[in-house]
């Protein structure tokens, strides 16, 4: 039989490429010839080399079977003349070999399913077929992601609907992840990670992702439920590698490469401009001053000193020693001062795994180094990980699963912020770079960009989580069992900082050394029951859990002022005089707190036929954050499956499967912290003449009536597979509202407190997952699969607090809005002209150089009251990212596009810092600028940029649109053939790859990152390239 | 033994959880129990709580007003800026400092954010403390104590109040402590908020300890009371009541203007004076000095508890900076540090010029007592200044920007409003640079602070008698004040308002709150407009309007409840 190649209905993005391809065979059949009651022997493999342990070979219309071991062998005495053997095994297209004439060992390559709707999923306090599920749920695979991460993070990003990843420019640094859109105003996004069935409270850096089996991502209220509180922002579910029936196997991956800064670099004025603008500066205040006398023509008008006159440049320096370097032509570029050449990052590990029918086992280690690219800021983690579960009878398994990181984060890095702002005419001898002065040019705004990488820092972060667990198979009763689970995590940071007298913070007073130990612990146990059984066409699934967690920790600052002798540094604080203890975080007085949650859940998931399946979920979550009488909330849902596909209306034998999905469920979030709604007091330091004294003070206002905010929503969703599972996907759309929205409420400074943590209001949002994969081509020589995820998500705040002028401008929340709605004065594009100047055109007190605002009520003036509006939004408009997979031969090149978009006025961001020189008053003459656009000058025809010297009465932020596309991962890989292998003896599967991150990112963002958090950031994106090795033997 | 019980409860529990039961309560398991923190309910159960509420009313002044890690220079800005005593001298033109009314005083302007937030923020912490101790038990305190704490405590909401009003005019007036999200504040007139100033401090003038008997330094006494009681009076043009009050400062309690040399002498700039010995080092908390009714507390940070305060930063020039000798080399060696040459000195610190003197400030109130008024000695207002340049023909010699040839290209504007100007030597702290001798100590001082001096209280009786028309009676208040200084008496014929400003300018430049007194005597705007030379900008672009500061646009945005009418004019 010949399979034979079909044109995908994809879509159209998709079709103009896949279309090129489709003329080709897909597939090369095996035509093999068999004698006459002969026995046929050989071998099965998967597309990576890898024997097939178990699959089944039929001889077809015979009963006559075998199976292969562990080597993938198999030997079946065939009957008959001109027999085709069927191999089959889960997880793998069926393929059949007609037998013609033998050339034996037959050797048979399995191609996986492309989306196996058959693989198990982990649903939250058990699995399921992906088949049954009845939410919205989505697996990663990191296998189908051949690039070398060091950070889990990295590797999620773009792999999802709605999973969206936020990335961080700093070694070893956590991206940020949110899942769908935002539920919450103020409280907080980040969605609940699981590992390995245990919820974790670790960073996701601590996981060495090459432990990773795969990633499960709860999206929809259904899905999430059985995590209730803690799930309204979505649910990520790791699960780490487990050993596999057969032989031990060892593999060893390992990665090197280097990074540097992506293709939108930092760019600041160079010395010409820096000293120009200062000409400009004091020339513009004069020039405004006379535009202040409403001159109508040019007559009078000062003119711009000579600029091409260095000694008149010169003269306008701020200090002797840039005057004597302008004149001499020396500069200095103290970005590139800042930023580290040839970054190198490497990350090496090994495992070994196995199982024997009672026993499983995996271990692993692995070795990351990352340097960053700003000077002396590199990261350093060891992980080890082991698990073993062992069936000790025939109804009781114990297992044990211990992960430990110790991640280095020790030096301070460089300061980009401080770079950017540096006098690029400032002394520095060139010849002996460590010589350097506190403050460039004493220059208070500037302090020295290399003087934190002169302070000793240590910081050590150690996490060990372990899980211990038994199952009992209750015996007597089929199907039901008893799960007990207990983890705990030990986290320990110690941060240790000794500045010397020579640089900021240790300048104040001889030397500061800190010592800043962080330690918590959280335990968890779950009490699970579930029953499983079958009954003809009726399958039930039945678990019921009772869950106690605590988290609690200490951490303060110690801070040691006044050495008499820095020479020890932090590590003998004795050698200090002045001993301080420092709340740990700004907001944060908790030196000592813990917090406990309580969790019952049933959930119940019947099934007819496998066709027809519901299930439904009740969470009872209690936290202790919450107000007294409001510690509890109860979270039901429930959620509907229908298998089209497997109706009898459906035509017979069709290669279509359809699955509708409906969900209806409500998530609550707890995400504010603890103690939130007590009202605290601070303390400080106070000295009456010279003795300490502590004050004390109200610092933060309580709200003892805090309680849940929840989330209700609808999901309505189709999984969908054609032609075998070629073209595969699901697209999900939603609808939330979620209602007692927690905020931290900005309050009226009557009130003496800057904000108050609040339920108010509700919040609606709605949105579209889509997820297609396609296997455009299929041959054993060429495979060439795609990946396409888009997501789209519209919020709007449905009700504030109710009053009749429900809107509440000062912290930019409007009914009827999104969330992230940006009020502002509306830009009108341009800036006010001496044309306008001259003919009267321009408003009272505006001048040409200033931007053009809309006079909104037509009063001729723009003021704060009447003259904002929503000019946009934060939020994006919707994201898309295409994956795709080409595999010919042994070669196999993977190439990850990733974007952002905004468009209509979302995704926008205020870039003011950067694009418009006159960053902030008079900061402009202090320090250097940044030099995305050339600022206004009478007669450059500058029109969006203001001038040096601005003194508009209003100012607005300058919203930019984040819009980028982005080619996130290109990664070309070499499979060693098995020939090749079987003459390197015991290697089973050998890999290189050469891989690149952050390659080419296209946006109109003026300068810097799109994506990095802020739009002042103080580190770069990063681009890397590596090379990597993966082995197993 | 309690120990032993939560174990058993603990084991308990276990036992109860392995058994899928729940004998052990959720709601015990889930009490939220802070740990490191303590709460309004029981921060004040104590007298050391109580004690510590009142310092934190005190640090909240110093921090907020004296120093403040954020906008430090909200605390400097309005004690001269933007009036006819000082101009911005760094930058005389940019759209800070208050360099031109119009640019500056907008309700976006995060400074007037911060003038309206910081009093409000003071007035919330004194209504939490008063609650506390009024509910505080019986056995904790005798009524008389009771009424000490609060009445101290009150003093502060009064002074916050007096923020308030002087700047923005109609204020809401709260006085019971917030505990939920308000955000329909009415503006109160200023009737209402005068008359609680009125009450709270004439609690505080009932119950305050006399001076001398307060528990430490810097402590409210009764004269604090009664002389913010007296500038109260004044706001409200209330002059015998004014007078009356200032009267009971000036009797009552011991004080006296200093007239003989006191304390440390350290005489850096020469021969010294008591004028000068009141701003020495260490002098202001001295029993000794019967001048100081409040002083603001510093200490080097050697100290824990110790702050600095950036008077030096604020007012004097930034000489480090201005370059060459005529002969062209640098112009200041400054200090050795660790075998270099800082250019910077330790007896004037490292100024940035953010408030220079005006020429009236500067120069013509002293005309006529020139050489005899002690106030402007050589070492009170610093006029010469010379280059410390081995290498130069110049080394010794004093400043003159004459001397420079063209082709030096120097700007007459910043050698004479940032490098060189006078400098009232009061903020200096000659010797004293405690921290960081390498930039010396970026202007930081340790030196107390006075936040109420009883030669001002002199200067408010005369205000509230030229109030009242006892001309005489004003001059001789004044002339006490005066013959401290060996300036030559007033003449009853010289005394009017606006000889009480110039006499103020002498006598409290840079200690007072140069606007308030402006505002309440309805001489801002006239004043400005002809004294204030910021020679970019003279006059600084006052409006008639600007004697009110805009509501800050966020109060108005926030209270979401409650409509106001912005101030006229913004």
């Amino acid at each position: 039989m010949m399979k034979k190649s079909k044109c995908i209905s994809s879509p159209p993005l998709l079709c103009m490429v896949a279309g090129i391809f489709l003329m080709m065979g897909i597939f090369a059949p095996n035509f093999v010839s068999a004698q006459q009651g002969a026995t046929v022997t050989g071998v099965v493999r998967d597309t990576e080399a890898e024997p097939i342990e178990g699959v089944t070979v039929l001889q077809k219309g015979t009963t006559n079977q075998v199976t292969t071991d562990a080597e993938g062998k198999f030997s079946i005495a065939v009957s008959g003349t001109n027999g085709t053997l069927v191999f089959s095994s889960v997880g793998y297209q069926t393929q059949e070999v007609t037998l013609r004439a033998v050339t034996t060992p037959l050797e048979v390559v399995l191609m996986a399913d492309v989306q196996d709707l058959d693989e198990v999923i982990v649903v939250g306090y058990g699995t399921m077929k992906k088949s049954d599920l009845t939410g919205s749920v989505t697996r990663v695979a990191l296998e189908d992601r051949p690039v070398p991460n060091v950070n889990l993070t990295q590797a999620l990003s773009g792999a999802s609907a709605g999973v969206n990843i936020q990335q961080n420019g700093l070694a070893g640094g956590d991206a940020s992840l949110s899942i769908r859109g935002k539920t919450s105003l103020s409280a907080s996004d980040n969605p609940l990670i699981v590992l390995d069935g245990i919820i974790f409270n670790g960073s996701l850096s601590d996981i060495n992702v090459n432990d990773v089996e795969y990633i499960d991502v709860l999206r929809d209220a259904s899905a999430a439920a059985v995590y209730g509180s803690r799930s309204a922002n979505g649910v990520i579910i790791i699960t780490t590698k487990k050993g596999k029936t057969g032989a031990p196997r060892i593999s060893v991956n390992a990665n090197y490469g280097f990074q540097g800064m992506t293709n939108n670099p930092m760019k600041v004025m160079n010395a010409e401009q820096y000293a120009i603008r200062m000409v400009d500066y004091f020339y513009q205040q004069e020039l405004y001053n006379w535009y202040r006398t409403n001159p109508t023509s040019d007559a009078g008008k000062p003119v711009r000193p000579d600029i091409t006159n260095r000694e008149t440049v010169a003269a306008r320096l701020r200090t002797e020693e840039e005057r004597q370097n302008y004149l001499a032509g020396n500069e200095i570029d103290w970005v590139d001062q800042v930023l580290r050449k040839g970054a190198s990052i490497a990350n090496y590990d090994a495992s070994f795994s196995g199982a024997s029918e009672r026993v499983n086992y995996y271990a692993s280690g692995s070795v990351a180094r990352e340097e960053g690219i700003l000077k002396n800021d590199q990261f350093e983690r060891y992980t080890f990980n082991s698990k073993v579960d062992g069936k000790l009878t025939d109804w009781l398994s114990l297992g044990l699963n211990v992960n430990y990181s110790y991640r280095d984060y020790s030096g301070l890095n460089a300061s980009l912020a401080d770079a950017r702002v540096a006098s690029p005419l400032a002394n520095y001898d060139l010849d002996s770079p460590d010589s350097y002065a506190t403050y460039l040019t004493n220059e208070g705004y500037m302090p020295h960009p290399l003087g934190p990488t002169k302070a000793t820092n240590e910081d050590i972060r150690n996490n060990l989580f372990f899980v211990a667990n038994a199952k009992v198979e209750v015996p007597f009763v089929e199907g039901l069992t008893y799960d007990f689970n207990y983890s705990n995590t030990f986290y320990y940071r110690k941060n240790n900082t000794f500045w010397p007298v020579s640089i900021v913070n240790g300048n104040g007073n001889n030397g500061r050394a800190e010592r800043r130990p962080e330690e918590n612990r959280q335990w968890i146990f779950n009490n699970i029951v579930s029953y499983n059984r079958t009954f003809g066409d009726h399958d039930v699934n039945g678990t019921l859990l009772y869950s106690r967690e605590k988290y609690f920790g200490q951490s303060y600052i110690l801070r040691v002022e006044g050495f008499e002798n820095p020479l020890l540094g932090f590590n003998n604080l004795n050698m200090g005089t002045v001993v301080t203890v420092i709340p740990p975080g700004d907001g944060d007085p908790a030196r000592a707190w813990s917090e406990q949650g309580v969790s019952y859940m049933a959930r119940l998931n019947y099934q007819f036929k496998r066709r027809y399946m519901i299930t439904g979920t009740v969470r009872r979550d209690g936290f202790s954050g919450f107000g007294p009488d409001s510690k509890f909330v109860t979270l039901p849902s429930v959620s509907l499956g229908w298998v089209m596909s497997e109706e009898p209306f459906w035509k017979e034998g069709s290669s279509i499967y359809t699955k509708l999905r409906l969900s209806y469920g409500q998530n609550g979030n707890q995400g504010i912290g603890r103690y939130s709604s007590f009202a605290q007091m601070g303390t400080e330091y106070y000295v009456y003449d010279s003795n300490t004294s502590i004050s004390l003070f109200p610092n933060r206002i309580g709200n003892p009536g805090l309680r849940w905010e929840k989330t209700s929503s609808v999901n309505l969703g189709v999984d969908f597979g054609f032609w075998n599972n070629r073209l595969a996907g699901s697209v999900d759309g939603y609808l939330a509202k979620t209602s007692d929205v927690l905020v931290r409420r900005k309050l009226p400074g009557a009130a003496g407190y800057a904000d108050i943590w609040s339920n108010i209001g509700a919040l609606d949002n709605k949105g579209l997952d889509i997820e297609l994969r396609s296997e455009n081509i299929r041959s054993s020589q060429v495979n060439w699969k795609t990946n396409v995820v888009f997501s789209i998500n519209r919020n709007k705040i449905a009700k504030l607090y109710g009053g009749k002028n429900d809107m509440d401008v000062g912290n930019e929340w409007f009914v009827g809005e999104p969330i992230s709605a940006l009020y502002d004065y509306e830009m009108l594009g341009g800036l006010w002209t001496e044309a306008d100047l001259y003919a009267g055109r321009t408003y009272t007190g505006w001048y040409p150089g200033q931007y053009k605002y809309a006079d909104l009520n037509g009063d001729n003036r723009i003021d704060p009251q009447n003259d904002r509006k929503i000019v946009g939004y934060a939020d994006p408009n919707y994201r898309f990212s295409i994956g795709n997979t080409l595999t010919w031969k042994n070669f196999s090149l993977y190439v990850l596009l990733n974007s952002i978009q905004g468009g209509n006025g979302y995704y926008l961001r205020d870039n003011y810092t950067v694009v418009n020189v006159n960053s902030r008053s008079d900061d402009v003459l202090r320090m250097n600028q940044s030099a995305v656009r050339p600022y206004w000058t009478p007669d450059n025809g500058v029109n969006n940029a203001t001038g040096v010297y601005n003194s508009a009465a209003v100012t607005s932020r300058i919203f930019e649109s984040r819009s980028f596309v982005r080619i996130q991962d290109i990664s070309l890989s070499y499979t060693f053939g098995n020939e090749l292998l079987k003459r390197m003896g015991g290697i089973s599967n050998l890999q290189v790859l050469l891989s690149g991150k952050n390659v080419y990112t296209w946006t109109k963002w003026s300068g810097w990152d799109p994506e990095i958090a802020s739009a002042n950031a103080n580190y770069p994106a990063m681009r890397n390239v590596s090379l990597g090795l993966r082995l197993t033997l | 033994m309690k120990l032993k019980n939560i174990k058993t409860k603990g084991a308990l529990c276990l036992l109860s959880l392995l058994m899928l039961g729940t004998a052990c309560s959720d709601m015990d398991f889930l009490e939220e129990v802070p740990r490191d923190f303590l709460a309004p309910q029981n921060a004040y159960n104590t007298i050391e709580g109580i004690n510590q509420g009142i310092t934190g009313l005190h640090f909240t002044v110093r921090n907020d007003w004296y120093f403040g890690e954020e906008l430090q220079d909200v605390g400097t800005i309005y004690k001269a800026l933007g009036t006819d005593i000082a101009f911005h001298g760094e930058d005389p033109n940019s759209t800070r400092f208050l360099c031109n009314y119009v640019n500056y005083l907008t309700p976006s302007s995060e400074y007037v954010r911060e003038y309206w937030n910081r009093p409000y923020r003071l007035v919330q912490r004194v209504n939490l403390l008063v609650e506390g101790i009024s509910n505080a038990d019986e056995s904790l305190l005798t009524p008389e104590e009771r009424n000490a704490y609060i009445a101290e405590a009150l003093f502060f909401r009064a002074w916050a109040y007096r923020h308030l009003v002087s700047f923005f005019g109609d204020v809401p007036v709260v006085t019971e402590a917030i505990d939920f999200a308000k955000t329909d504040f009415v503006r109160d007139p200023v009737s209402v908020a005068y008359q609680q100033m009125e009450e709270d401090l004439s609690f505080a003038v009932q119950y305050l300890p006399n001076p001398g008997s307060e528990k430490e330094p810097g402590r409210i006494t009764k004269g604090a009371a009664y002389h913010l009681l007296t500038e109260v009076y004044l706001m409200q043009h209330k002059y015998t009541e004014a007078v009356t009050a200032a009267t009971h400062v000036i009797n009552d309690f011991g004080y006296r203007l200093m007239t003989e040399r006191f304390g440390s002498n350290p005489d850096v700039f020469g021969s010294g004076d008591v004028y000068s010995d009141l701003f020495a080092y260490g002098n202001q908390n001295l029993k000794e000095n019967k001048e100081s009714i409040w002083v603001i507390q510093f200490e080097p940070s050697t100290v824990i508890g110790g702050s600095n305060n950036r008077w030096n930063r604020a007012f004097a020039p930034a000489y480090f900076r201005m370059g060459n000798t005529p002969d062209g080399k640098p112009a200041f060696r400054g200090e050795l540090v660790n075998g270099a040459y800082t250019g910077y000195s330790d007896s004037l610190g490292r100024g940035v010029a953010w408030i220079r003197p005006t020429n009236l400030s500067a120069y013509t109130i002293w005309e006529g007592n020139w050489n005899n008024d002690i106030r402007n000695a050589r070492h009170m207002i610093k006029r010469d200044f010379y280059y410390d340049s081995p290498e130069s023909a110049y080394h010794g010699q004093r400043i003159d920007f004459s001397k420079y040839p063209s082709s030096a290209g120097r700007d007459p504007i910043r050698d004479t409003c940032q490098y060189i100007y006078p400098y009232f030597v009061k903020f200096a702290d000659p010797m004293h640079v405690l921290d960081n001798e390498a930039t010396s100590g970026n202007g930081a001082s340790y030196k107390d602070v006075y936040a109420m001096r009883l030669a001002e209280t002199y200067l408010f009786r005369a205000e509230a008698y030229i109030g009242l028309g006892e001309l005489d009676l004003a001059r001789d208040d004044i002339n006490t004040v005066r013959s401290r200084s060996h300036a030559k008496p007033a003449t009853t014929a010289e005394i009017d308002i606006d000889y009480l400003l110039d006499e103020r300018a002498r006598e409290l430049y840079g200690e007072d709150c140069r606007h308030f007194v402006l505002r309440r005597t309805g001489k801002l705007v006239e004043r400005v407009r002809k004294y204030n030379n910021n020679p970019l900008n003279p006059g600084l672009n006052i409006q008639d309007y600007h004697v009110l500061w805009p509501i800050p646009q966020e109060q108005l945005d926030l209270n979401i409840d409650q409509q106001w009418t912005q101030n006229p004019g913004y």
